[in-house]
C-alpha cells in the first residue's frame, strides 16, 4: 500500500470513527472528490462499515456485564441521580433493518421448511404445542426464523435475535439468541443455554421452566430465566410469584420467589439462593413478551419489574413507555386524538373520534419525564424515536383532559400519576422550532415521536391497542 | 404503492440511506439524525409519492434534501464546499448504497467465522458503538492498537465478502 493509500484509509477510518476536525474532514473531501481510486475506496469503506453496523448489532449477543445495560433498569428515585443519567442511543439503523425484517415477516405470514430445527413444522395440519408470533433478526445459523411458523416437541436453537411463542394453552416465552430450548410440551420446556421472559395466563398456571440446575414453576405470574453455559441458572420475577427446586432436589421443600425477587441455583450450591434484583438481562426480551416488536431511537420499555412506574421514573434522555391495563374491556366510549395514519395535529374536544364501548384494549403510558441536572440544568431536552406493537394501534390520547379521562380507566390504580402536560404539535404555517411531533404510520402499528421538554416538566402520550381475545 | 406497502418500503432502505447519508455528510455523529428526518419527512409526504415513481430515486432525493438542509442549519464556515461536495458526490453514493444489503447479507455469514475474541470486540465496536478510546482502556490497550486490531478485521472480512461474492454465495 503506498503512503498516499495508507493516509487516505487513516483519513477514512477517522471519519467513521468520529475522529476527523474540520481541516482533516476537508481534506478528506478533497481527495474524494478529485481522485477516481479515492472515490471509490471511500465509498467502499462506508458501506463495509454500514453493513458492519447492520449485521453485528443485530446478530451477536449483547455483553451482560456492561454496566449501562444493569444502569438501564434502575429508577432514578429508586437508586440516586446516579442511574437517572442514562446514555443517549442514538438513532441505529441496524434496529430500522429489524423493524424492516420483522414488518415483512409479519405482514407475509410465510411457512418455511426449517430442517436444522426439529421442533419448527411445516405442515398447518400437523398438531403444534406453539407459534411463532414475533421474530426480531432471527436465525439459526444462516437460516431465518419466521413468525407465523408453528413448533412442536421437540429441540428449537436460536443463534441470535428474538423469537416469541404463544403456546396453545396462553403462555407466552419471549426468547433471546443465543438459546437453546427443548419444548417438551404444551406445559413444559427445558432452557438448556440462553435467556427467556414468560408471561404465563390463568389457563397455563403450572407451566414449567426446566434448567440443568433448577426447577421453576409458574404459579400466576410473568418472570425471566437465564442460563449460562455452565448451567447456573438466574430466575427473576417480575409479576405474581414462582416456585423454584434444586433440579436434583423436586421432592425438598420449594423455594417460593415473588415479584421483584431474584434468586440463582447452580452447580456450585446445594441451595436455592438469593440474588439481587436485576433485570438487565432481560429488557431486551420482555418487550417482546408485552406486545412491542420494537422500539428505536430515544424510546425505551421501562424494565421489569413491580416498583417501576411512570410516578417514579424520571429519564432526560429517553421516551419511556410503561405498559398499562392489558386485554381491557372498556364499558363506555373513549375519546381519543389519533386513530388515523398521520400526523397528529391539536383538535376541539367534542370533534375528537371516539373508540366505541367494547372494544377490548391494551394501555401503554408514553412518558418523558425531564429533570434539571448536569453543567447546564436548564437545557431544553430533546429526544425522538419511534414504537412498532405487535397489533394495530386503536387510538393514541396526548390531550391533557383525555389522558386524565383514560387515566381513571386505564392507568395502574397504585400509582400516583404526575401531572401530565399534552405535547404542542406544530400549528399550521408556523416554521419556528421547538415542537413536539406524533405520526402514526400507514402500518397502524408503528408511531413517530419527536419530544421537546424543559425541565421540571413532563409529556406523556397514552397508546391504546386492539387486544386479542 | 398501497400506504402499507409504503411504510415497509422506508423500513427496508433504511440502511441503504445510512450509507448514503454518511457518505454525503463524512460526518458519522449527525448521520442517524439527518437519518431520522429523512424518514420523518418520506412518512409526512407520502401522499405526494408518485405511485409510478421509483421509491428509491425518491427516497435518495429526500435523504439529499436532508444533508443540504442539515449543512445549511450548522452554517458551517465551509458551507459551499460541502454542498458541493454532497451534490457532485450523491449519484455515485446511490449507486454504493444500493450494494449495501448485499453486503450485510454476504458479511452475515463472514461474521460467523472469526473468532469469539475478534466478535466481541467487533459487536463492542460496531454494535454497541462504543469509542474506540473506552475500549483500550476497557481492555488495557492503547488506542493505535485496537485500531490495528479491528483494521485487520476489518480486512479479513472485506477478503471474505470479496470471496464470496466471486463464489455467488449468500449466507
Amino acid at each position: 500500500m503506498s503512503d498516499d493509500n495508507r493516509s487516505l484509509t487513516v483519513l477514512i477510518q477517522e471519519m467513521l470513527d468520529g475522529a476527523l476536525d474540520d481541516d482533516q474532514r476537508v481534506d478528506l473531501m478533497n481527495r474524494v472528490e478529485s481522485d477516481d481510486a479515492a472515490r471509490k475506496m471511500y465509498l467502499d469503506q462506508i458501506a463495509t462499515h454500514t453493513a458492519l453496523q447492520a449485521v453485528l448489532a443485530d446478530c451477536l449477543p449483547n455483553a451482560v456485564d456492561d454496566e449501562s445495560r444493569w444502569n438501564r433498569g434502575n429508577p432514578k428515585r429508586q437508586q440516586g441521580n446516579e442511574f437517572g443519567r442514562i446514555p443517549r442511543l442514538r438513532v441505529g439503523l441496524p434496529t430500522y433493518a429489524a423493524v424492516a425484517a420483522t414488518m415483512l415477516l409479519l405482514i407475509s405470514g410465510m411457512v418455511y421448511l426449517w430442517p436444522e430445527n426439529p421442533a419448527i413444522i411445516q405442515s398447518v395440519d400437523t398438531p403444534h404445542v406453539a407459534l411463532i408470533t414475533q421474530a426480531v433478526g432471527a436465525y439459526d445459523g444462516d437460516v431465518a426464523i419466521r413468525s407465523g411458523q408453528q413448533v412442536m416437541s421437540g429441540q428449537l436453537s436460536l443463534d441470535r435475535g428474538l423469537v416469541r411463542l404463544d403456546f396453545v394453552n396462553g403462555a407466552s416465552l419471549a426468547i433471546e439468541g443465543p438459546a437453546k430450548i427443548e419444548i417438551v410440551d404444551e406445559m413444559r420446556v427445558v432452557l438448556l443455554r440462553g435467556v427467556v421472559t414468560a408471561r404465563i395466563s390463568a389457563s397455563a398456571i403450572g407451566f414449567v421452566v426446566n434448567t440443568k440446575t433448577a426447577h421453576v414453576v409458574d404459579l400466576g405470574t410473568a418472570f425471566g430465566v437465564s442460563v449460562g453455559d455452565d448451567g447456573t441458572t438466574d430466575v427473576c420475577v417480575f409479576e405474581g410469584e414462582v416456585s423454584v427446586n434444586k433440579k436434583d432436589s423436586e421432592s425438598s421443600q420449594p423455594t417460593r420467589v415473588r415479584e421483584g425477587q431474584a434468586v440463582r441455583a447452580s452447580e456450585q450450591s446445594p441451595t436455592i439462593d438469593s440474588t439481587d434484583y436485576e433485570v438487565a438481562l432481560f429488557e431486551n426480551a420482555w418487550p417482546v413478551n408485552s406486545g412491542v416488536l420494537q422500539t428505536t431511537g430515544s424510546i425505551r420499555f421501562v424494565s421489569p419489574g413491580p416498583n417501576f412506574h411512570p410516578g417514579n421514573y424520571e429519564d432526560n434522555e429517553h421516551i419511556v413507555v410503561f405498559p398499562e391495563r392489558s386485554g381491557f374491556i372498556p364499558e363506555d366510549a373513549i375519546r381519543v386524538d389519533m386513530v388515523d395514519p398521520g400526523e397528529y395535529a391539536k383538535s376541539d374536544y367534542r370533534d375528537k373520534p371516539v373508540l366505541p364501548s367494547g372494544q377490548r384494549l391494551t394501555s401503554y403510558l408514553l412518558q418523558l419525564d425531564a429533570y434539571p441536572e448536569g453543567k447546564n440544568p436548564n437545557r431544553r431536552r430533546s429526544v425522538r424515536g419511534q414504537i412498532t406493537f405487535a397489533n394495530p394501534i386503536a387510538g393514541v390520547i396526548t390531550a391533557t383532559r383525555l389522558l386524565k379521562e383514560s387515566e381513571i380507566i386505564f392507568g395502574n390504580p397504585d400509582v400516583e400519576y404526575p401531572t401530565a402536560r399534552e405535547v404542542e404539535p406544530r400549528p399550521e404555517g408556523d416554521e419556528r422550532p421547538g415542537f413536539d411531533s406524533l405520526i402514526l404510520a400507514a402500518d397502524r402499528r408503528t408511531l413517530f415521536v419527536e419530544l421537546q421538554e424543559n425541565p421540571g416538566h413532563l409529556d406523556q402520550v397514552r397508546v391504546l391497542i386492539e387486544a386479542e381475545e | 404503492m398501497t400506504s402499507d406497502q409504503y411504510i415497509l418500503a422506508i423500513t427496508a432502505i433504511q440502511n441503504r440511506l445510512h450509507a448514503y447519508i454518511l457518505s454525503l455528510l463524512a460526518d458519522p455523529v449527525a448521520t442517524p439524525d439527518v437519518l431520522q428526518e429523512t424518514n420523518l419527512v418520506l412518512i409526512r409526504k407520502a401522499d405526494d409519492f408518485q405511485i409510478d415513481a421509483s421509491f428509491e430515486s425518491w427516497a435518495y432525493n429526500t435523504a439529499r434534501f436532508q444533508v443540504l438542509a442539515h449543512l445549511r442549519d450548522r452554517k458551517r464556515d465551509r458551507l459551499v464546499l460541502h454542498e458541493a461536495f454532497a451534490e457532485k458526490l450523491a449519484p455515485v453514493a446511490e449507486v454504493m448504497a444500493e450494494e449495501t444489503e448485499r453486503r450485510v447479507q454476504l458479511l452475515g455469514g463472514c461474521v460467523e467465522r472469526l473468532s469469539d475474541e475478534h466478535k466481541s470486540l467487533l459487536h463492542k465496536r460496531y454494535g454497541k458503538e462504543t469509542a474506540i478510546a473506552t475500549l483500550a482502556e476497557d481492555l488495557g490497550k492503547t488506542t493505535s492498537a485496537i485500531k490495528q486490531v479491528l483494521y485487520r478485521i476489518r480486512n479479513l472480512l472485506a477478503a471474505c465478502v470479496k470471496e464470496r461474492l466471486q463464489e455467488g454465495t449468500v449466507g
